[in-house]
């Protein structure tokens, strides 16, 4: 049994009340001893504790506890709001600075929150600023060589040249979505869902690809339609690529109704177990699909996952009982 | 033998003009190169232009100006090309009046499908509705942002499109209260020849009309007209901006 509390909230309560409640007992002792002494000394009629005792008691139990819940509270609500900030930080790089306020500790807290926030801020747009200049700098000479490719005579090279350049600019592209997604600020808007997963997968049958969506009705979603887009896109283009097929739906969730569940299955090997929750991590390939002839720089599944995150939700990968893999993008309406 | 059609490509990287000269030339068009916008002016007043291939990046004058200029003078189409894919590119691009884009890199075969698209269209149909900037086109309470390509439904729900949903809409917006028969709507849309028992268009038509939550039984907005075709029975505006 714990008779520490877990919370810092708790604790410091812990430690005020009984603090507090010492020191009125001590202080009661006291005046009761000096009573007793008083009482014996010529006052009749004392039979047990008298109510007014209680009544004290009572009062001083009342007044101590509401006393440490206000300090306690006016002491944690800072690292609260400290924590609410990192939370904030984490899904948006965006997020207002902290008010830099209250008590000095607090308020160093508050300053160094937010130097660290600028610092990260600065790192992560000087180095999508790299990659980006790079990624992009690649264009003029991929465009070239496509023209160039255009030349080739032997047919057979021709087409090599160009599975060669569409790879290459495939990991470009990847690369600044990847990018994208994590310095895009896009207002949210209210986006009928099953026009965006039909049109998506519209779009992937007019490419030959194997898509197909089996419907769904769902109320309008509040969210980032490029966002989404990306993540249905790459979930589609794994589910192809690795799962020779992809198989869209969408449900409102069973368990909650207030988050919508858009389902991408294929018909493959799936993920090792083990690997389930790495292979989502940008950058990340597994080795079956490095030997394979599937190119891709290990970013489609992060993207997605980024998206989720950036409207509240998760990316959820798992084996399918009857074979392939499901992957889930848990998406809740009220965040 | 037929006039070729002739094509001015405004680039700042010689290899990729030369290139592209080479490569319209063996396609079937007479293409002019020009460096930057001071040569194209000049290429614009000595010579018929049917076409204007245009990067974004030059490195005397911004892409988007040059296109915004050329539009305010001629009807010239314009294709854009741009080395970003960025969304807020193509929707200046859109803005400025070019007729399509391209990102870096496309794929030649793409590009010359592109610049057949876009002489066919601008010749065999030309639109009727033609306002300055006709960036956001308005319907029954409806909003299509031709920048972005985002339908929005009259109570202000986004209603994503497919490319196939979009140029059918886009098309019949353009020529709204006309009839537009199956053929040509085939050959605007997937390029090619209707065959008479092809029902690629109608099945088309019908998820159009799903999305606008038009019933099929009984459409108000893209009307059937029997043995013809199918025409938009709405007024149309164009506007500056959906918002």
């Amino acid at each position: 049994m714990r008779l520490i509390p877990r919370s810092l909230f708790g604790r410091l309560t812990l430690i005020l009340v009984a603090g507090l409640l010492a020191a009125q007992f001590a202080s009661l002792w006291l005046h009761i001893d000096e009573r007793e002494l008083m009482l014996r000394q010529g006052m009749p009629h004392f039979a047990g504790v008298p109510s007014r005792f209680w009544l004290h008691l009572i009062l001083t139990f009342t007044a101590v506890i509401s006393v440490a819940l206000i300090a306690v509270r006016l002491v944690t609500r800072p690292i609260k709001q400290l924590a609410d900030a990192a939370e904030a930080f984490g899904r948006d790089l965006d997020a207002p600075p902290l008010a830099e306020q209250g008590p000095a500790e607090t308020r160093r807290a508050a300053e160094a929150f937010n130097r660290m926030q600028e610092r990260i801020k600065r790192l992560i747009a000087e180095r999508s600023l790299a990659l980006a200049a790079v990624s992009h700098d690649l264009r003029t000479p991929l465009t070239r060589m496509r023209l160039r490719a255009e030349l080739v005579d032997d047919e057979a090279l021709r087409a090599q040249i160009n599975a060669d350049i569409d790879d290459m600019q495939a990991m470009v592209d990847a690369t600044l979505d990847y990018l994208r997604g994590l310095g895009e600020s896009e207002d949210p808007r209210s986006i009928d869902i099953e026009a965006l997963l039909a049109s998506i997968v519209a779009d992937e049958q007019a490419l030959g690809r194997a898509v197909d969506f089996a419907g769904g009705n769902t109320a309008p979603y509040p969210g980032r339609v490029s966002a989404l887009k990306r993540a249905i896109a790459n979930l589609i283009d794994n589910a192809v690529k690795y799962g020779h097929a992809a198989h869209l739906s969408v449900v409102d969730a069973p368990t909650s109704p207030n988050a919508l569940r858009i389902v991408v299955t294929d018909d493959g090997p799936g993920i090792p177990p083990a690997d389930l929750e790495r292979v989502v991590e940008p950058y990340v390939r597994l080795e079956t699909s490095r030997s394979r002839e599937t190119g891709g720089v290990g970013l489609g599944l992060a993207v997605a996952r980024d998206a989720a995150r950036l409207h509240g939700g998760e990316l959820l990968l798992e084996n399918r009982a009857e074979g392939g893999l499901r992957a889930t993008l848990t998406l809740p309406r009220n965040k | 033998m037929e006039t070729r059609d002739r094509i001015l490509i405004v680039d700042d990287d010689p290899e990729i003009r030369r290139l592209l000269v080479d490569y319209l030339a063996k396609n079937g068009f007479e293409a002019l190169p020009a460096r930057d916008g001071r040569e194209m002016a000049q290429l614009l007043d000595k010579h018929a232009i049917d076409l204007v291939v245009l990067d974004l990046n030059l490195p005397d004058a911004d892409g988007l100006t040059l296109c915004r200029d050329l539009r305010s003078r001629s009807n010239t189409p314009v294709l854009m090309l741009t080395a970003r894919g960025e969304e807020a590119d193509r929707i200046v691009g859109i803005e400025m009046g070019a007729d399509d884009y391209l990102v870096k890199p496309f794929s030649p075969r793409e590009l010359v499908a592109r610049l057949k698209a876009i002489l066919r269209r601008t010749r065999a149909l030309p639109p009727n509705l033609q306002p300055e900037s006709q960036r956001c086109l308005a319907f029954a309470g409806w909003r299509l942002d031709t920048a972005t390509r985002a339908l929005t439904a009259p109570d202000g729900v986004l209603v994503p499109l497919s490319g196939g949903e979009y140029r059918l809409l886009r098309l019949l917006l353009e020529h709204p209260n006309r009839v537009i028969n199956r053929d040509q709507l085939m050959e605007l849309i997937h390029g090619r020849a209707a065959d008479p028992f092809d029902r690629a268009i109608d099945v088309q038509v019908s998820r159009l009309r799903q999305r606008l939550r038009d019933d099929s039984r009984e459409p108000q907005l893209i009307k059937t007209v029997r043995g013809e075709g199918y025409v938009l029975a709405a007024d149309v505006t164009g506007r500056a901006s959906c918002d």
